[in-house]
């Protein structure tokens, strides 16, 4: 009975799938909805600066996609993000048999060698961690000019981060990820967003004051002019988007990899349990 | 005569039915360490299917999150309780 129901459903899935691949728009020719009205005459001026074809000029920010998430929808990001921070928070408590004596568990360094998968998995892991690390730090440091942004890049290094944490098994975790210090790293980017966004309190909660000289002194830290061109990648453009890209990469790696943390080591406590008896033995 | 566009055409509808496939390997299989991996793979072609749909930093999401990390949360979360699924 499962199965029928299951394959009638794929079926189904399988003809809608192809129905929307064959009868889909050709790109580069959009529709015209009235979703698109918001976009085209623009959240801050009326006239002149639309969104999608004034984004550029406005905030400063190559990326549109980064423009709209941080810059005039940023309210829906600080909704992701606390919904991020009581998703951790319930994992936290759920796992919370971890005692404090169980992360920083003292072992030998051929006990560490042999734990976790095998040595093949472990070089392969050696190669493409760095690799990873860095690709997932690019996207957090470069969220307003390529695709991409803080919460992308943070789950590239928390995957990155549960690469290492399955190779090498829990006996190596507490060495390189530490809870204190990854709850503080969450922490404080959650904190940093919603104060970044609390400084454009002058004008309106989530105002941009950085983008495009609008903070003289301090424009030449990222609110300076984009480069004309197809691909202008200055990196001190964006005004406020930067640094809210890299609060959030901050918040989402932290808390990513606490989740997997908390899973890896909290899991099976009654081992650990009998390990310690036996060492008292 | 095939031109570019008809071939990039078949390959696209060959990516929705790997992806259909995949996930419905996911859940057919009684090994849940095999059906893990098959989701992993079903989130790497629904990746490669956002990066031709032109969206790529949701690929970059996908291919982060779906792909990466909850694969490793389904092994955790397998070496913690049953390896085989009962009928």
């Amino acid at each position: 009975m499962r199965k029928i129901v299951a394959s009638i459903s794929f079926l189904i899935l399988l003809a809608f799938l192809l129905f929307i691949a064959v009868k889909l728009h050709p790109f580069g020719e959009p529709e015209e909805r009235e979703m698109d009205d918001y976009f085209i005459k623009g959240y801050y001026n009326e006239t002149q600066n639309k969104v999608i074809g004034g984004a550029q000029n406005e905030s400063g920010a190559n990326n549109v996609v980064t423009a709209v998430v941080f810059d005039y929808r940023g309210f829906d990001t600080l909704g992701e993000a606390t919904v991020l921070f009581s998703a951790v928070t319930g994992v936290a408590a759920l796992f919370r048999r971890l005692r404090r004596g169980m992360m920083e568990e003292k072992r030998s360094e051929a006990e560490r060698k042999e734990e976790g998968l095998s040595k093949i998995v472990k070089t392969i892991t050696n190669i493409f961690y760095p690799l990873i690390l860095i690709f997932g730090l690019y996207v957090i440091l470069h969220g307003h000019l390529t695709p991409g942004g803080g919460f992308q890049g943070g789950a590239v290094v928390a995957s990155a981060f549960a690469l290492v944490a399955i190779a090498y098994g829990k006996l190596i975790v507490p060495k390189f990820l530490n809870k204190e210090k990854m709850s503080v790293v969450e922490t404080s980017g959650l904190v940093g967003f919603i104060g970044l966004a609390f400084l454009g309190l002058t004008t309106t909660f989530f105002f941009n004051f950085l983008a495009v000289g609008r903070t003289p002194p301090l424009s030449w830290l990222s609110g300076t002019v984009p480069l004309w061109g197809p691909n202008p990648g200055a990196l001190n453009t964006g005004g406020v988007l930067p640094f809210m890209n890299l609060a959030v990469g901050a918040e989402v790696l932290a808390g990513l990899g606490i989740i997997v943390l908390f899973m890896l080591v909290g899991l099976l406590p009654e081992e650990y349990e009998e390990q310690k008896e036996e060492e008292k033995k | 005569m095939i031109g570019v566009e008809e071939v990039a055409g078949i390959g696209h509808i060959a990516l929705l039915i790997m992806i259909v496939v995949s996930g419905y390997a996911a859940i057919k299989f009684k090994d849940l360490l095999v059906c893990a991996i098959a989701a992993a793979i079903m989130s790497l072609l629904l990746s490669l299917e956002f990066y031709v749909l032109q969206a790529p930093d949701v690929a970059i999401a996908q291919a982060g999150i779906g792909a990466g990390l909850t694969t490793a949360i389904y092994v955790i979360a397998i070496r913690g309780t049953l390896r085989k699924e009962e009928d």
